[in-house]
């Protein structure tokens, strides 16, 4: 646009006839009052949203006219509002014309004179009806959502339970075969008694799990300061001691410290660097690493050892429950553990990934955004 | 009649409970005699036809009354008042904790899966509510 045509259109948009446009086609309803509520500006938007026409709008009492009404306030506390800072904005229930109702989102400006002195206000509304509806029908779909979830866990719960019972018969009545018959059973049917008794054992395990996982999701967080690097330690301690054969070393960042669940995050650690172990117990000098590292300005925590790794094939597989890419009698497990362990982190608002080669180890990556909500509060006192 | 001290009343819908507490009860109080009801109003009408026996176990999750509707009954009968009823469930919610309490329970005893284990404690309860603690022998006054 040369000089000359920028001119001419800033001459046309600064008309009188020009601004009267851009009020009349504006889509929202735009109207003024004096000091006293009375209608003093009554916009094309306002005549097709309230239903009443300029000439019946002008001159009346936009209170009277409209019945405006706010949800959690009384009219006299907002209009304060309005006349000590100049501006308010909210959401006002209204009447049309025909006496129906219908929600706008409204912002109100006071208007000054050339002195300073209040004049009255001008008011934009906007119909927020549809909007409302559709946040109402989302709302209703998220509660829906919300029962379903928790109707399906509580399901999974006491699925887990019922299966406990016939489980525990089953384990029972071979152990007391294996003792009250001992001298009547050969070796081989000892054997397959046996082999009853830990297919009841690995299953009970999973259901544990599965118990876990559906505890993990209902329960409530508590935050506190947690030292990762003590609870990491205690785990790798526990480990050495049940399983006093293998050798392997820890490499533990000291004083790693976060705001989280310290349960749950015990249970994530705890599963971390149990696969850590699992998985890097036949390596010779075995190793297994906890520390954190920056990332992109993201603190993010980790978990590493120079084991078995596996393919990154399966990386995005390796969160899901039930998912396994070792035989049980290579290295047991239920294959809930990674699950668990993305329920805890997703549940401190971070993410969790791993990255390895088979043979080369693996790292399992984590985040966690969880702020510290009581502290934070005490420091500033 | 006086409170039967050798009598230990079961009740329980599940036959394999039944069995397994039987054969922990033979092993660790071959001086007791478990006899079984699977449902609440058989454990009212038995109470009803026995003296106090020394102690009741008590099934959480049955058939019709559960648990502690039952409990609150064998509570409302006098003679019954202060035997010990040791709540023997599957359950280890913390609400159904409670609720067993709240209905006047002396104990609550989790069926664990590990049957060493439960045998173990089966025998350390019955010792302390047969042989250590006292109860009142309301049917002697």
């Amino acid at each position: 646009m040369n000089p000359e045509e920028k001119q001419r259109v800033n001459d046309y948009t600064e008309t009188s006839a020009f601004k009267a446009l851009l009020l009349s086609e504006v889509h929202e309803a735009i109207f003024s009052s004096d000091k006293n509520y009375t209608i003093t500006y009554w916009n094309k938007a306002a005549e097709r949203i309230f239903g009443w026409t300029k000439e019946e709008a002008l001159g009346k009492n936009s209170g009277e006219l409209l019945k405006p009404e706010l949800e959690r306030s009384s009219r006299d506390r907002e209009r304060s509002k309005l006349w000590d800072t100049g501006y308010w904005e909210g959401e006002v229930r209204y009447v049309r014309k025909d006496g129906t109702g219908f929600y706008a989102d409204v912002n109100s400006t006071v208007l000054k004179d050339a002195n300073g002195k209040d004049m009255g206000q001008v008011i934009v509304a906007r119909d927020i009806t549809e909007h409302k509806r559709a946040m109402e029908e989302l709302k209703k779909y998220a509660d829906k959502l919300a029962a379903t979830n928790k109707e399906l866990e509580s399901y999974s719960y006491s699925i887990s339970h019922d299966l406990r019972a016939p489980l525990r018969a089953m384990k029972g009545f071979s152990k007391f075969l294996l003792e009250d018959y001992a001298d009547k059973l050969d070796e081989q049917a000892k054997e397959y008694i046996g082999r009853i008794v830990s297919g009841s054992d690995k299953m009970n395990e999973i259901i544990d799990d599965m118990l876990n996982l559906s505890t993990i999701s209902r329960q409530e967080i508590q935050t506190q300061e947690i030292d990762l690097s003590a609870v990491s330690e205690t785990v790798f301690n526990t480990l050495c001691q049940d399983d006093p054969a293998i050798e392997i070393e820890a490499i533990i960042e000291p004083e790693v410290k976060i705001c989280g669940d310290f349960g749950l995050m015990k249970i994530a650690i705890s599963n971390l660097i149990g696969n850590a172990w699992k998985y890097s117990s036949k390596t010779p000098d075995a190793k297994i690493e906890f520390g954190a590292l920056e990332k992109a300005g993201q603190k993010v925590y980790f978990v590493r050892d120079n084991g078995v790794g596996f393919d990154m094939a399966f990386a995005d597989k390796l969160f899901e429950p039930f998912r396994r890419f070792h035989t049980e009698s290579e290295f047991p497990g239920t294959g809930i553990g990674l699950a668990i362990v993305k329920r805890v982190i997703e549940k401190h608002g971070g993410t969790v990934w791993a990255e390895s080669a088979i043979g080369k180890g693996a790292t399992f990556y984590f985040t966690c955004n969880l702020k510290p909500k009581n502290e934070r509060s005490g420091d500033g006192e | 009649m006086a409170n039967n001290r050798n009598a230990i009343l079961m009740v329980d819908d599940s036959t394999d409970e039944l069995i397994i507490v039987k054969r922990a009860i033979k092993i660790s109080r071959p001086d007791c005699v478990i006899d079984a009801v699977k449902d609440g109003a058989s454990a009212l009408l038995w109470l009803q036809n026995n003296p106090p026996p020394a102690v009741i176990l008590l099934d959480f999750k049955l058939p019709g009354m559960d648990g502690t509707d039952i409990l609150r009954r064998i509570r409302a009968h006098k003679e019954n008042e202060f035997t010990p009823v040791l709540m023997l469930t599957s359950s280890n919610l913390d609400s159904d904790i409670m609720a067993a309490y709240g209905a006047g329970a002396n104990g609550y005893v989790h069926k664990t899966y590990d049957i060493t284990l439960f045998v173990e404690n089966i025998k350390a309860v019955l010792h302390y509510w047969i042989d250590v603690n006292l109860v009142p022998n309301i049917l002697s006054q």
